[in-house]
């Protein structure tokens, strides 16, 4: 019995040891971020490298909303990140409610193509997109990237895996009370469904907040720009100013970590339940 | 059906929800003439008779109006009369069951022609997307009239559809639309200034074979998938092993290996380049520590590719940790209990029992990162701080996002977009015949 508990003992040191050794080297970005957002852009390059800055330069976080449009970047990407979530949040939950409790003939096939086009990379037919949002005149608007990131199959299939588990039996309950279905859906489903919308929320929020390409192709008038589309052009025109650019990066990171340690609980059971199901 | 529907059938006439579509009915009625009417002087305003859209502020958001094309406003003129039409009986014959079957049609009809009319006007000038909102019209509409029949089938269809809407219309229009469009554009060139389209036949397909960057671009994207694929999956595999044991804070370290995934990816693409950064990066001075002379230049061949899957895989590995993870905790015990007093030891029982019932997981996992990474395209973008990365890093979607997007070269772009949507879904086939035969075995 003695030695299993200490053979218990060691393995589980070891466990430790690894966990350890591995959470620390995936953080070291964002302690290398954080240690040179605070230094003067000489020291950033110092050899061997100070993890700690000496004396830590807190006027780089003042410089930055005056060296860029900071501040329009900001809004701008929080303007299309809350639009957006909420258009996604409203019309997948919708649909998704038809797809999973409602019968009507073209219901399987209807949700088959819209799995289907999960698996298309948006890739493949920006193009032709892009092509179809000049003509109509959307080019450099931030309606283009609502439109085009509002309605997603994604959205749609996370939200029907979740309402399925929701018992058949508490929507038949309803309608025997006289509820219309649009009234199950406000009343009954989407209190039940909390789970399932957080993660959704946290999932369009992180794309949409990170999203690199879309604003790129679209949005070309400086006072569009998103804060991803802002830091790059950043990052190219002042390469060598370290310490500002890696104060804008700490900036444009607190959104998503509030959301994320806000709602983390729900993203791992959504990310789980979503991957595995399908 | 059951008891439920045969309540429902007998419902009073006069109950709240059919009283629902009366007055559905009645607003949307209006709604429609009004829109009908602004429709008809827009319409009408194209044929210069009078010049209405000087006067009218709203002439432009109304279909057909501006193109100065005669179908369309011909067209326009059909289709404001059809919404008077319906709004007139919406709002007349609000409650009987006749006339609903009469409304159904009709408003099928109007909504149909609406979205032929949104094609047209497409084509021929003069479309505006809101447009596309006006959908919710004949929508909204519909729902109404289809209580009023009194018809459950109808009444049940109308409903699903109703809720599917939404998100179908914007999703078709945007997303079907554009995709249907991708196979034929690969045929075609487009010209820039006039925004016409030419059909060339195969010409795109063929000019692939002298392209000096498009098949550096793809063994390039080959090569990265080929060894990305499996090392993410490995990484994540042995986070997710550790993070299973019963273990103190596991949440925190489950958040810390998560958190590169949600970061923003040009912010940690900037630090990541300083952290490798060929003379002062730690990553060059711990190298430099161990005694090595001829340190990697990270941003230049050969090491630029190992450098892009290394930063992808740090970014990836904390997502498919956790659908690992959740794999492993539906493994039932029982199997490694019963191992356990066959006197397994920890390998085999990884061997003969977790890699086995993780199957499934595995699959899913691989398909989903060669999905990822044949449209990689941010990371090389940072990583060699060029939108015009030469042969030695340049990738299929950073490709065609230079004769897109750069050159403006748009057939040629579709085209080389077909290539990548037959390697993905050939891949994703071949990884599902290799699944089914393995579970057949």
């Amino acid at each position: 019995m003695k030695t299993n508990k200490g053979r218990h003992i060691t393995k589980m040191f070891f466990i430790y040891a690894l966990l350890l050794f591995a959470a620390g080297l995936l953080m070291i970005p964002f302690v290398w971020l954080i240690s040179a957002s605070l230094k003067l852009d000489r020291e950033v390059f110092t050899i061997p490298i100070q993890w700690l800055p000496r004396n830590p330069v807190w006027s780089n976080y003042v410089d930055i909303w005056t060296r860029i449009p900071l501040l329009t970047f900001l809004q701008n990407t929080a303007r299309l990140t809350v639009i957006i979530t909420t258009m996604q949040l409203l019309t997948s939950s919708f649909a998704a409610y038809a797809f999973s409790k409602l019968k009507f003939s073209g219901r399987n096939v209807l949700f088959l193509a819209y799995i289907a086009t999960i698996a298309i990379p948006w890739q493949v037919y920006m193009v032709p997109q892009f092509i179809m949002f000049r003509t109509m005149d959307l080019v450099n608007t931030h309606m283009a990237m609502i439109i085009l990131q509002s309605f997603s199959a994604f959205g749609v299939f996370l939200m029907k895996q979740f309402y399925d588990t929701i018992p058949d039996e508490l929507i038949e309950a309803a309608r025997i009370d006289g509820m219309s279905e649009q009234k199950i859906w406000m009343r009954v489903m989407l209190p039940l469904a909390k789970p399932a919308l957080a993660t959704l929320t946290i999932f369009t929020f992180v794309f949409v907040w990170n999203d690199f390409l879309g604003p790129r192709l679209y949005l070309t008038t400086q006072s569009l720009w998103t804060i991803q589309i802002g830091m790059r052009m950043f990052i190219g025109q002042f390469s060598s100013e370290f310490g500002l650019i890696m104060a804008i990066a700490t900036v444009s990171l607190i959104p998503i970590l509030i959301m994320f340690l806000a709602l983390q609980r729900f993203f791992v059971q959504g990310i789980a339940t979503s991957g595995l199901k399908g | 059906m059951n008891a439920p529907s045969a309540i429902a059938l007998k419902e009073n006439p006069h109950s709240p929800t059919e009283a629902m579509g009366g007055i559905a009915l009645q607003v949307m009625g209006v709604v429609c003439v009004v829109f009908g009417i602004f429709e008809f002087i827009s319409a009408l305003s194209t044929f210069r008779f009078f010049p209405f859209e000087l006067i009218v502020p709203w002439a432009d958001i109304m279909l057909g109006a501006g193109g100065g094309n005669t179908t369309v406003s011909v067209m326009g003129v059909f289709f404001a009369l059809l919404y008077i039409i319906l709004g007139l009986i919406g709002v007349l014959f609000s409650r009987s069951q006749k006339i609903a079957f009469v409304q159904v049609g009709l408003c099928l009809f109007t909504f149909a022609f609406h979205i032929l009319f949104l094609v047209v006007a497409f084509f021929a000038g003069g479309f505006h997307y809101i447009a596309i909102l006006l959908l919710a019209i004949p929508i909204v509409y519909l729902t109404g009239a289809a209580k009023n029949t009194g018809n459950r089938k109808i009444k049940n269809t109308v409903t699903a559809y109703s809720f599917i809407a939404p998100n179908l219309v914007g999703f078709s229009i945007f997303t079907l639309v554009p995709m249907g469009f991708a196979l034929a554009l690969g045929f075609m060139n487009w010209d820039l200034a006039t925004n016409t389209f030419s059909f060339v036949g195969l010409a795109n397909f063929v000019r692939m074979r002298t392209d000096h960057l498009f098949w550096p671009s793809l063994r390039n994207t080959l090569y990265f998938t080929v060894v990305s694929v499996p090392l993410t999956l490995i990484f994540s595999l042995s986070l997710a092993l550790l993070l299973n044991n019963k273990i103190k804070g596991r949440a925190i370290f489950r958040s810390l290996m998560f958190f590169p995934h949600v970061a923003s990816l040009i912010a940690m693409a900037a630090v990541w380049n300083q952290i490798f950064h060929p003379t002062w990066g730690p990553v060059t001075q711990f190298l430099q520590f161990l005694g090595m002379t001829d340190t990697p230049r990270w941003t230049i061949t050969p090491w630029v590719i190992p450098n892009i899957i290394l930063f992808t895989a740090w970014r990836n590995m904390g997502y498919f940790m956790i659908i690992y993870l959740a794999g492993l905790q539906s493994i039932p015990q029982e199997l490694y209990e019963a191992a356990a007093i066959d006197g397994a030891n920890a390998w085999n029982k990884f061997r003969y029992i977790t890699l086995p019932q993780l199957r499934f997981v595995t699959f899913f996992v691989s398909v989903l990162l060669t999905i990822m990474s044949f449209r990689v395209f941010d990371q090389v973008i940072m990583i060699t701080n060029t939108e015009q990365p030469g042969s030695g890093s340049s990738m299929l979607v950073v490709h065609i996002f230079r004769i897109a997007f750069l050159n403006w070269d748009m057939g040629y772009a579709s085209a080389l977009a077909l290539v990548l949507l037959g390697l993905v879904l050939t891949i994703t086939i071949i990884q599902f015949a290799m699944q089914k035969r393995y579970e057949k075995d």
